[in-house]
Formats: structure tokens, C-alpha cells, sequence
């Protein structure tokens, strides 16, 4: 047996070695990259988990590219075996996801299979992968891209959405232009304003044979962006326009199978940045722009319009408790960003310098008239409706104390209407949260050091106050340790004072690495530019293993 | 090459800006008028705390004016939205489930309410519809010109001193069915007044919210009894007993009887008849 185990691990040695030789005479480029996530669950009805029948559940994938000269191709297999808590059942299964071939020939490019893209911002169309959220809405279809002319860039695509292991029900066709003007226009090759025009349209076709409303199975939607940069200062504008779409999402309690308005969307940014300041101001403006290749799908399946964060991405364990999430039926938000490094020997800069970033953003609901017919209602355009959803204040503070010490102190406070947000219902009330966190980075030497972070969270309403401590230690270049606990010993109910303790450990070396992992995990939102998914509360063991090559 | 591609490329914009279809008013169709003996069967997936269902109840409710007996709704009560508060909260305590109701919850996998089934037909794979689905796949059904192959009576004789009720379903096979094939015999109770979360209303937690066709139980079990000789010309009756629970409302009960196919789990027909008092 252990002779046997012997020659069978020597084969495989053989094989991979042959490969790895192999690799360097192959006719094309290869390259992969692989993750596996497994969890194993503990039941644990103290902090709500849901019981896992499997006990072991793991979310897995694994990418091949090969590339050669003007020709590419790719191939993604996933497994889902069962799909991780949080995720939708519905990815249950193992298969070939994402297959593709592309080739260019002169100035086109051609791309079968599946592909993933963007118009501008992506108000009226993004097809992206985000798998910490479980959302790929990957088109799986033709697309050609053909640059015509210096600055001119067109392209044009069809295709349908991947919707799990299956494709939605609509077909959808989409076109984009974009000229750069200093780069078409040869003649004057040495202007300082860089500027650049572009025009899409995406249209959506879904047969619908509703007995009792006329359902336009064609919906278009186009967009116009603007984009101006010169010197330290850019400013970039989108709008976008749908046509009648009438559809789950926009349905109302009078119009079961949706309203028939229009739709629209404005998403401005400017900024200013040069060494040592960086000032950025964005406005959105929202309007019934759900858009979906699938006009009876919710959450996050066949999404077709993207629609910008304009609050910050928090990543403190403790910020992302209340996180917002963008509402595509109707918000107008605002987000103002400043940092500034005092230098070093000002009064404020001391010796090392100061660094201190200012964010202010927020958002409200539309201000809107009903109809009470088919259109559903009247809205002004950017007009602010009375209710805040949202408004968070950051300010953050950093300086190095020493050459192997720095501090980073945040405040912030979060006003939070947790109903709206997350679709809890118009009365469930709002919250205010104060948190302060102070994060202390110290390098014992080359290669140790040591970073812990003090968080609380203040507030009256939903689970009260929590207390959040880490400390992390890594050893450069391969390990890495870490331990932090939430708490949250304010809550009203006592019984509900509990403490949700995470351990967990790296390795790294080269383009592997393994973490393995024990925690408690709270139920809650998980966001990545507005767009959420709910993470129920969880206990258990984790093993994570990515690899590339 | 270069001019007839960018001639082709414009041809597409065109095109897709040609594709889109802008209704104008009426945005109503005109209504069908249905008869016939084909009968559908919409299963809703609901509970008490789940503040989007009123609307797609409601939506339910609009279809069944439209399309009368024809078609027949229970809802479902079970899973996380229909979980129970204690008493003392003051809302949300009645407790709308059964074992019926939670296992046909489980077994079709529902996590997200309002869900529904239309004849438990699987359309794209899975016979699990969102609510703006409902009327286009009940439509379907009936408006199929294919003969109706079964006919379904219900009688029921109620002893209200006992609370006893003998129920008695007669199936009569216009065309030979061919498979194997499971009568369900459910009991539902209509308009239960109690509390529901409803987002369309300020506040949203309703104390006295109408709840229409809650299942209560089954006369068979959950997946009900195999009918034999299902043989074009053959009348066939079989009898089913039940106590009507003493905490449920006599006056506003009713028998959903259901003939299906065991291994696509498609119901084939549809009868619904009220507990005469």
C-alpha cells in the first residue's frame, strides 16, 4: 500500500514536472488562478445561526486563460457544493460557467462567448463579477469592439445574462461610443483640456403574454456621459433615460406588475488633487432606474444598470454595521471628500506629517407627487424629498508618532434608515450611530510588526452599543495571525450581550495561500459599492486556499 | 472593409434604438371573459411578518375577480416571515402554521416570500414564481385549448354540533391519463382577522389585517393518496373525513381538492366547494 502510494505520488511528480517543462514550449501563454472557500458550522441558536443540514458547505472556482499573439481564451469552472450561508441556494452545482475565445484583426475585435462589460459608469448597463457578493451577471453572447479611427472607440454586443447555472429570459443588445476629442482631432495635438464624449443604448427584449396589462417586451435605455480633465482638476457626467419598464421591483400595491413612468439618472463628479490635497465632489440623482434583463427578477439576479456609491466603502469592522445600499427606485445623494497632508515641520505636520481626510455624504428619498394611475408618480428632477435614508460624517486623522509607529483615529457618525435601506418597511424607525476607532500600526522590525485596532459604536436604537478589539501580527513574508471580538455589551436584552470572537491564522509563499480560520460571525449587510448581500449570523471553521500561477 | 463596418456598426445602433416598445394608454388589456370546466390552482407563499405580501395578495385577489371560480388560491403560511412572537409582545402571536404548510415550504425550497406556484408547473426550471408572474402563467392555463381531461366535484356534509366533516370528491375522466397520479384533499379557512406587516401602509404593522384561503390542514396528508384507473370514462368518488378544529371559523370554511402528477408534481385539475354550516 505505502509502496503503492509511493509510485503514484512519484507519477504525479513526473506529470507536473513534464508540465512545468512543458509551460515554457507551449505554442500560447497559460495562466490560471483558483480559490476554495469551506466553512464547517457549528449550530449556535444564541446568535441566530441557521442550522446546515451538511455541516460543510464550500464555494469554489477555478480560471484558465491562454493567450496568444492576437487570440485569447478563457474558461472558469465553478462548484457549489452546497453554496456557503448567505449565498443563494440557487448556485447549488458544479459546471463550466465562462467560456470564451477573442481575436483582433486590424482594429476589430471580435469576442464569442461570454464577456464581461461596462458603458461609462455603467448607468444603463455593467455586466461584472463581484463573488463576495455572489453577483455575476456575465453575458454570454457576441461582442465587437472596433476603434475606427484614432479616439474613436465603438462597440456593440448581444447576448443574454448568466443567472446562476442557468441564463435569464431576456436577450440583450447594447451599443457605446466614445470619442476622445484630443486624441481624434490630430490637428491641434497639444491641448491641455482633455475631453472625451460618449454615447450608449442598451435594449432589453423579454416576451410577456400578462392577460391583463400591455407589457412592453422591448425597453430601451440610453445614456450620454462627458468626461473633462485638465491639469489637477476632472469632472465626469452621465445621464441616462429607460423607457417604460414596468417590473417587479417598481410594482406597486395599485399596479401589481409595475409602473409605466420613465425612468432617469444624473451622476456627476468633480475633484481636484495634486501632492498633498485632494478635494472630490459627487451628486447622484436616481429615478426609477431598476433595470434588469428580467423584469420579474429582485436582489442582486440580472441586473443590467449599475448605479455608483456615493457614500464611502468603510472596511472597519464596526463602520460596516450600518452600510448603505443603493436604492434604484428613487434617491438623490450627495458626497463631499477632502484630504489634506500637513507637512512635515508646519505647525500642524510636527516632524512626520499629517494626514487628515474629511468625508461628508448623503442621501434622500425623491420628491414625488402619486398619480394614481399606470405612471405611478410624478417626480421633480433632483428635487430632495423629505426623507433622509442616509447621512454619514467621517473624519479621519493619521500621523506617524515615530518612524515605526503610526495612529489612525476616525470618528464617525451615521444617521441610518435601516427600514428603507434594507427593505424593512417605511416605520421601522431611524438610527443614529457615533463610532470611534483608533488603529495603532508598529513595526517591531523588518520583518515583524503589529497593528491593533479599538473600535465602539454608540447608538440607542437597533442593538445599541458594541466594542470592537483586534490584533493582528504578521511576519513578512509568509505569516500571519490575527484575533479580534466583537461585543455587543450594550444591548437592552442582556441575553443578547454577546461577544463574537474571530482567530485567524495565513500562510503565504510565492502565489499560494492558505487561511484557516474560527469565528463567530453577526447576521448583517455586506456592501461593496451600494450593492449588498445579507450575511446570516454564523459559527464555525473556516479553511480558504487561492493559488495562481 | 473599414467604411462597411462602420456602415454596419450604425446599422446596429439604429436597430437598437428602433427596439423598444412605448405603450401608451390604455395600458389595461381589454378583459377575457373564461368559462369552461379547466380550473387553476395558485399557491401562495406567505407569512404574517412579511411586509410585500399584502401587495401581491392583493394582486391575487384582482385576478380572482377577474377570472372568478376559476381560479382557486390558498396561502401558505410558513417559514421566517411566518414565525411567532410570545403574547406578551402584543402582535404577531397567532400562529397561521401547520405541518402541511411548513412542509410543502421545505420541500419546494422557498426562501423568499412572496413566492408562488401556478399549478405547481415548473417555468425556466422551477415551478417557484415571483408575484408579477402569477397572472401570465394562470392565464396560460386557462386559455389552453387542449380538452380538459378530468372533471372534479366536491361534496361536503358538515355536522356543526360535532364539527365533523365527511367530504366526498368525484372524479370523472374525460381522456385516459397516463402516468401515476395523487388526489390532495386541503382544507382552507377564508378572512382570518389578524396582525400583517404591509409596506404600502403608514403604520406598516396592521392589527386588523384580512387574511384570505389559509390552508389549515389536509384531509390526506401533505402529498394526499394515489387515484387508480385514471380511464376516459370512469367516475370514480372517494370519501374523506376531518374534524374542523374548534379554534377555527366554520362559517368561512371551504375543501381544495387537487388531482396531480406524482413525478412531474403538475396539478391537472382543480375544485373548490365551501363547508355549508
Amino acid at each position: 500500500m505505502n509502496y503503492f502510494r509511493k509510485l503514484t505520488l512519484l507519477a504525479i511528480a513526473a506529470i507536473a514536472s513534464s508540465y512545468a517543462e512543458a509551460q515554457i514550449n507551449l505554442p500560447f501563454e497559460i495562466h490560471g488562478n483558483f480559490q476554495l472557500d469551506t466553512q464547517y458550522y457549528l449550530e449556535d441558536s444564541t446568535i441566530g445561526a441557521p442550522v446546515v443540514p451538511e455541516k460543510v458547505l464550500s464555494n469554489g472556482f477555478g480560471n484558465l486563460t491562454f493567450t496568444r499573439g492576437n487570440f485569447g481564451a478563457g474558461v472558469r469552472y465553478e462548484s457549489y457544493l452546497n453554496p456557503l450561508l448567505g449565498f443563494d441556494t440557487r448556485y447549488k452545482g458544479s459546471g463550466i460557467t465562462y467560456r470564451y475565445v477573442t481575436y483582433s484583426v486590424n482594429d476589430l475585435e471580435i469576442t464569442l462567448g461570454n464577456f464581461y462589460d461596462q458603458f461609462g459608469s455603467g448607468l444603463i448597463f455593467r455586466s461584472y463579477e463581484e463573488r463576495g457578493l455572489g453577483i455575476d451577471n456575465a453575458m454570454d453572447g457576441i461582442r465587437l469592439k472596433y476603434n475606427p479611427w484614432k479616439g474613436i472607440y465603438l462597440k456593440g454586443f448581444i447576448g443574454e445574462q448568466r443567472s446562476y447555472f442557468d441564463k435569464g429570459p431576456g436577450i440583450v443588445r447594447g451599443i457605446d461610443g466614445e470619442v476622445a476629442l484630443t486624441e481624434a482631432i490630430t490637428s491641434i495635438p497639444d491641448w491641455k483640456t482633455k475631453i472625451m464624449l460618449g454615447g450608449s443604448a442598451v435594449s432589453k427584449y423579454q416576451n410577456s403574454n400578462n392577460p391583463i396589462y400591455n407589457i412592453p417586451e422591448n425597453v430601451l435605455s440610453f445614456a450620454t456621459r462627458l468626461a473633462v480633465n485638465r491639469g489637477n482638476y476632472g469632472f465626469y457626467a452621465e445621464h441616462a433615460y429607460k423607457y417604460n419598464d414596468p417590473s417587479l421591483v417598481n410594482s406597486t400595491a395599485d399596479n401589481p406588475s409595475g409602473i409605466y413612468k420613465e425612468g432617469q439618472a444624473l451622476y456627476l463628479n468633480g475633484s481636484y488633487s495634486k501632492k498633498g490635497i485632494g478635494v472630490s465632489l459627487s451628486a447622484k440623482y436616481i429615478d426609477n432606474m431598476n433595470f434588469r434583463s428580467d423584469r420579474d427578477a429582485t436582489g442582486n439576479d440580472l441586473n443590467l444598470s449599475y448605479l455608483p456609491a456615493t457614500t464611502k466603502q468603510q472596511t472597519y469592522r464596526l463602520a460596516t454595521l450600518y452600510p448603505y445600499a443603493t436604492q434604484p427606485n428613487g434617491e438623490v445623494g450627495f458626497q463631499g471628500e477632502l484630504f489634506y497632508n500637513f507637512k512635515q515641520g508646519s505647525t500642524l505636520g510636527g516632524k512626520s506629517g499629517t494626514y487628515i481626510a474629511l468625508n461628508y455624504s448623503r442621501a434622500n428619498g425623491l420628491d414625488t407627487t402619486n398619480l394614481n394611475n399606470e405612471l405611478g408618480y410624478e417626480s421633480t428632477f433632483f428635487g430632495m424629498g423629505d426623507r433622509k435614508y442616509f447621512e454619514e460624517v467621517n473624519v479621519e486623522f493619521q500621523k506617524k508618532l515615530s518612524k515605526d509607529f503610526k495612529l489612525t483615529i476616525t470618528g464617525i457618525y451615521t444617521l441610518y434608515d435601516k427600514g428603507i435601506i434594507q427593505g424593512l418597511g417605511a416605520s421601522y424607525g431611524i438610527i443614529y450611530a457615533y463610532i470611534g476607532i483608533a488603529e495603532i500600526q508598529y513595526k517591531i522590525n523588518k520583518t515583524n510588526s503589529v497593528r491593533v485596532e479599538l473600535q465602539h459604536l454608540s447608538t440607542k436604537q437597533d442593538k445599541q452599543d458594541w466594542a470592537m478589539a483586534l490584533i493582528e501580527y504578521s511576519i513578512s513574508p509568509n505569516w500571519f495571525f490575527a484575533a479580534f471580538d466583537e461585543y455587543n455589551y450594550g444591548n437592552n436584552d442582556s441575553g443578547k450581550r454577546i461577544h463574537y470572537p474571530n482567530f485567524s491564522l495565513g500562510f503565504t509563499k510565492g502565489a499560494n495561500r492558505i487561511a484557516l480560520g474560527y469565528g463567530k460571525q453577526r447576521e448583517g449587510l455586506l456592501c461593496v459599492g451600494g450593492v449588498c448581500r445579507y450575511v446570516p449570523a454564523s459559527n464555525g471553521f473556516s479553511l480558504a486556499v487561492t493559488s495562481s500561477f | 472593409m473599414k467604411s462597411l463596418l462602420n456602415i454596419s456598426l450604425l446599422l446596429i445602433a439604429a436597430i437598437i434604438i428602433q427596439s423598444c416598445d412605448k405603450v401608451d394608454p390604455p395600458y389595461k388589456k381589454d378583459a377575457v371573459v373564461l368559462s369552461g370546466e379547466r380550473k387553476v390552482l395558485v399557491e401562495e407563499f406567505t407569512g404574517h411578518k412579511c411586509g410585500n405580501c399584502p401587495r401581491a395578495a392583493k394582486a391575487l385577489q384582482d385576478l380572482k375577480a377577474l377570472y372568478g371560480d376559476n381560479l382557486i388560491i390558498i396561502s401558505i403560511h410558513a417559514g421566517s416571515f411566518a414565525t411567532v412572537f410570545p403574547p406578551a409582545a402584543g402582535f404577531y402571536f397567532y400562529d397561521f402554521r401547520n405541518p402541511v404548510s411548513t412542509a410543502l415550504y421545505t420541500d419546494f425550497g422557498i426562501n423568499t416570500n412572496p413566492a408562488g406556484m401556478v399549478n405547481r408547473q415548473e417555468i425556466n426550471g422551477s415551478p417557484i414564481l415571483s408575484s408579477t408572474k402569477w397572472a401570465e402563467e394562470i392565464n396560460s392555463v386557462l386559455t389552453a385549448t387542449d380538452p380538459v381531461p378530468v372533471k372534479m366535484t366536491i361534496s361536503n356534509d358538515y355536522d356543526s354540533f360535532t364539527r365533523q366533516l365527511q367530504t366526498s370528491v368525484t372524479t370523472e375522466y374525460y381522456s385516459t391519463l397516463s402516468g401515476s397520479y395523487k388526489l390532495c384533499v386541503f382544507m382552507v379557512e377564508d378572512s382570518i382577522v389578524n396582525w400583517q406587516t404591509d409596506y404600502d401602509v403608514q403604520p406598516n404593522d396592521v392589527p386588523d389585517y384580512v387574511h384570505r384561503d389559509v390552508l389549515r390542514g389536509s384531509m390526506n396528508g401533505t402529498y394526499g393518496d394515489p387515484v387508480t384507473e385514471t380511464i376516459e370514462g370512469n367516475i370514480k368518488t372517494m370519501n374523506f373525513s376531518a374534524a374542523i378544529d374548534t379554534a377555527w371559523n366554520d362559517q368561512q370554511f371551504s375543501v381544495v381538492a387537487f388531482l396531480y402528477n406524482e413525478s412531474t408534481k403538475e396539478i391537472i385539475q382543480v375544485e373548490e366547494e365551501h363547508v355549508e354550516p
